[in-house]
């Protein structure tokens, strides 16, 4: 992952060589998913709420759609 | 008989040898830059009638551009480069073969995409990189890159810009390069430099602009685009260019062109998708390139350029509307 200036970031899929453009948002899960101690959608979407102060509903719902796409793509596995 | 010259190539001495058609072809190659005396990379080329195609086993398929196909050897650390009318070797100070005199005599574009080709592998040790990108200086001064696929508007908007008085440094390949402040060595910045190249256009371009549809032009191998030299009409290329705009051309359903700032992600995965060398695997400096195109990103303003039919219609008038937006 590649961090850029704006906060907004770059993916790259190592096996498909595909590149994923990440929004202010999207950078920010991905790091703290990518980090590890967040572990739920809930806490996620919590956390989303907390640095975007966005509603509760729209965090969630923003949150389950980003992890989605990720698992859609490969870019995240369930463990 | 062949003759050795020099040139000062974006500082990179390249000492030159070619007989017969091949003389002719480099010498056109570095016609815009300044004679040198040394050497630190010899390029050597023996214009044949036949190319040599078989590949022995140790040379290692690396990657393909088209029909040219790219091998390399561990052991030497070299390149191998076979098709398009060429078979070259290429290591950190030399690029040495034989070239088709007819493909050469004639410049046809696949064989000087082959030369091209070899240049760039060499010059990735020199921490020189190519970008598929247009290129020009506004005249405010500001450097302006194109970055799209193919298709995307690039030579349209390229040409349009320059007869709106930008100067050109390219419409499709650029060099980068970072440059230490001679005042300050800790002051980097980034370097678009010029590839000798011909303009690559499509007849929709040319005949969207009088100034370039009498122009003789060459069809390129495999595509509806063209090659055509330009420089009787837009004069010679400038030879550097400090970028601080990034505009991200795709052509659009609709009748206005627009220009609207978009992120840096979106620069930097546009940067990354028009540098072909940086995603072949055991590419020579692919983290320094990658590191490169992220810091231009960084340091660039950055602008979707939606572009409608008025870029077709009113080219100049589209071009002087996106030098009002970004200087």
């Amino acid at each position: 992952m590649t961090e850029l200036a704006d906060a907004t970031g770059v993916l790259l899929h190592l096996d498909s060589k595909f590149y994923y453009t990440l929004n202010q948002t999207g950078l920010f899960l991905w790091k703290v998913v990518s980090d590890g101690h967040v572990t739920t959608v809930e806490a996620l979407a919590e956390a989303v709420a907390r640095r975007f102060e966005v509603d509760d509903a729209t965090a969630k719902q923003d949150t389950e759609a980003f992890l989605a796409g990720l698992r859609a793509e490969g870019l995240l596995v369930s463990r | 008989m062949a003759r050795t010259e020099g040139t000062s190539f974006h500082g990179i001495a390249i000492s030159w040898d070619g007989d017969g058609a091949a003389h002719g072809a480099l010498r056109d190659v570095f016609a815009h830059f300044p004679r040198s005396h040394d050497s630190e990379l010899h390029l050597e080329l023996r214009a044949v009638e036949r190319i040599d195609a078989a590949v022995a086993p140790e040379w290692i398929p690396w990657f393909f551009y088209g029909v040219i196909q790219t091998y390399r050897s561990d052991v030497e650390n070299t390149t191998l480069i076979v098709g398009g009318g060429i078979r070259v070797s290429v290591d950190a100070c030399h690029i040495i073969g034989d070239v088709s005199g007819e493909a050469l005599a004639e410049r046809r574009p696949l064989t000087m995409a082959a030369l091209r080709v070899a240049l760039l592998v060499a010059l990735r040790s020199r921490s020189i990189f190519d970008l598929h990108a247009g290129a020009v200086r506004t005249p405010s001064g500001r450097g302006v890159l194109l970055v799209g696929d193919a298709g995307a508007g690039k030579t349209t908007s390229t040409v349009a810009l320059v007869l709106a008085g930008c100067g050109y440094v390219a419409d499709d390949t650029i060099l980068l390069r970072r440059e230490r402040s001679p005042v300050a060595a800790s002051v980097v910045s980034i370097a678009a430099l010029h590839l000798p190249r011909p303009f690559a256009t499509s007849r929709t371009t040319l005949d969207a602009f009088p100034e370039l549809s009498s122009l003789p032009t060459t069809r390129m191998h495999g595509g509806g685009k063209w090659e055509v030299e330009v420089g009787g009409v837009l004069g010679s290329p400038l030879l550097t260019l400090d970028p601080s705009v990034i505009l991200l051309p795709q052509i659009v359903d609709a009748d206005r062109s627009a220009l609207a700032e978009t992120s840096r992600a979106d620069a930097f995965a546009a940067l990354v998708s028009s540098s072909a060398l940086v995603a072949v695997e055991s590419m020579t400096r692919r983290d320094e390139h990658l590191d490169l195109l992220r810091d231009l990103a960084n340091h660039a303003e950055v602008f979707e350029l939606a572009l409608g039919r008025d870029l077709l219609h009113a080219p100049l008038d589209t071009a002087r509307a996106i030098l009002d937006r970004v200087g």
